[in-house]
């Protein structure tokens, strides 16, 4: 099932296709988020309840969710527009958006990607909020897949952020077995470069 | 008859290389360059047991298969098998490294370290590099065509 064809993941598309209007109201919520620097400010904007809301009438309800969702209201206020690259994998390129050679470095560093990924898994919000605006500040207006972002952070776990890892240094990750069907897909082998 | 044995030979022997590439991954996932670990050691061990096991089912199905259709010699369904068990192997491979070199998503090195070594298995398991032609060869498969770039092996998906 493709990200934006989950329900919660819908949800959030959906709110942040209002955020995105060029309306006064819509622009002035978008500003605010951006400078939330803590989950307790990005939980006391109206907007970010409304998106609360919105996720738990389209299933979110696990321990946790509100919090992450907060951190989603944050970062799709920064979010540039949404491109096939996956978040990860576009912090991992270079400063032009290519996979970095022997000699080149990724435009966001191992050691700020590794701060961020400790904060994702230790849950601490806060410093994860930090380190998604670093993250976002970095990537300027390179468009990443919005709709896998969402989904990672929604249903946010150990196997997603360690495929985050794979996608930083350019690189698919191995299949879920939870979720392989026993096969990779006919003549994959074949058309892998 | 001959070629359903030949076939169970081959599958077999595409095992064992599958297993050495294995093996290899894990070693150079989960130690650095110089260090020497035996590869008779229990996590080489309990990984290759863990890939035989994973495949085992799919082997036989195979060589039932091939029984089945052994009145109807067919070059391609033949081919068929061939590629189909590849990628079943090529699968267990990836979970077993996934399961004994899981990345440590907060120390960068060792992570970088291990996705290379990963990188390294799959493309092995493409039927580059000197294992990956033991592989391929084990299995009667045609030889891929040379990459046209030093890339990173990205798969879309």
């Amino acid at each position: 099932v493709a990200s934006e064809d989950k329900p919660v993941v819908s949800a959030v598309l959906t709110w942040r296709g209002r955020l995105l209007l060029d309306i006064g109201a819509s622009r002035a919520a978008s500003a605010r988020l951006r400078r939330c620097s803590t989950t307790l400010d990005v939980l006391m904007e109206r907007e970010t309840v409304e998106l609360i809301k919105a996720v738990r009438i389209a299933g979110g309800r696990d321990a946790g969710v509100d919090e992450r969702v907060a951190i989603i209201a944050v970062a799709l206020a920064h979010a540039p527009a949404s491109g096939p690259v996956r978040f990860a994998e576009a912090l991992g390129r270079t400063g032009e958006g290519k996979s970095p050679g022997p000699d080149e470095r990724p435009r966001f560093s191992p050691a700020r990607f590794a701060t961020l990924l400790r904060a994702a898994e230790e849950r601490d919000w806060d410093a994860l909020i930090r380190a998604l605006r670093r993250a976002f500040a970095i990537l300027g207006g390179t468009p990443f897949n919005i709709p896998a972002f969402v989904e990672d952070l929604v249903f946010l776990n150990d196997r997603r952020l360690r495929r985050w890892t794979y996608d930083y240094w350019q690189t698919s990750a191995p299949p879920d077995p939870t979720l392989a069907s026993g096969e990779l897909l006919p003549n994959e082998a074949e058309s892998l470069p | 008859m001959e070629d359903l044995e030949e076939m169970a030979r081959s599958f077999a022997g595409a095992a064992d290389v599958a297993a050495s590439i294995l093996r290899i991954a894990l070693r150079n996932a989960l130690f650095a360059d110089g260090a020497k670990p035996s590869t008779d050691a229990g996590l080489f061990e309990d990984a290759r047991a863990a890939f035989y096991e994973a495949t085992e089912d799919a082997f036989h199905d195979a060589l039932d298969a091939l029984l089945a259709e052994a009145a109807l010699p067919d070059a391609d369904a033949k081919d068929a098998r061939r590629w189909r068990w590849l990628q079943q192997m090529a699968m267990a491979v990836e979970v077993a490294f996934e399961r004994w070199a899981p990345i440590p998503p907060a120390d960068p090195q060792r992570a970088r370290r291990i996705v290379q070594a990963f990188g390294s298995m799959r493309s092995n398991l493409k039927g580059y590099g000197k294992s990956g032609r033991e592989l391929f060869v084990a299995l009667s498969l045609p030889e891929p065509e040379a990459r046209r770039h030093s890339g990173k092996g990205r798969r879309r998906g």
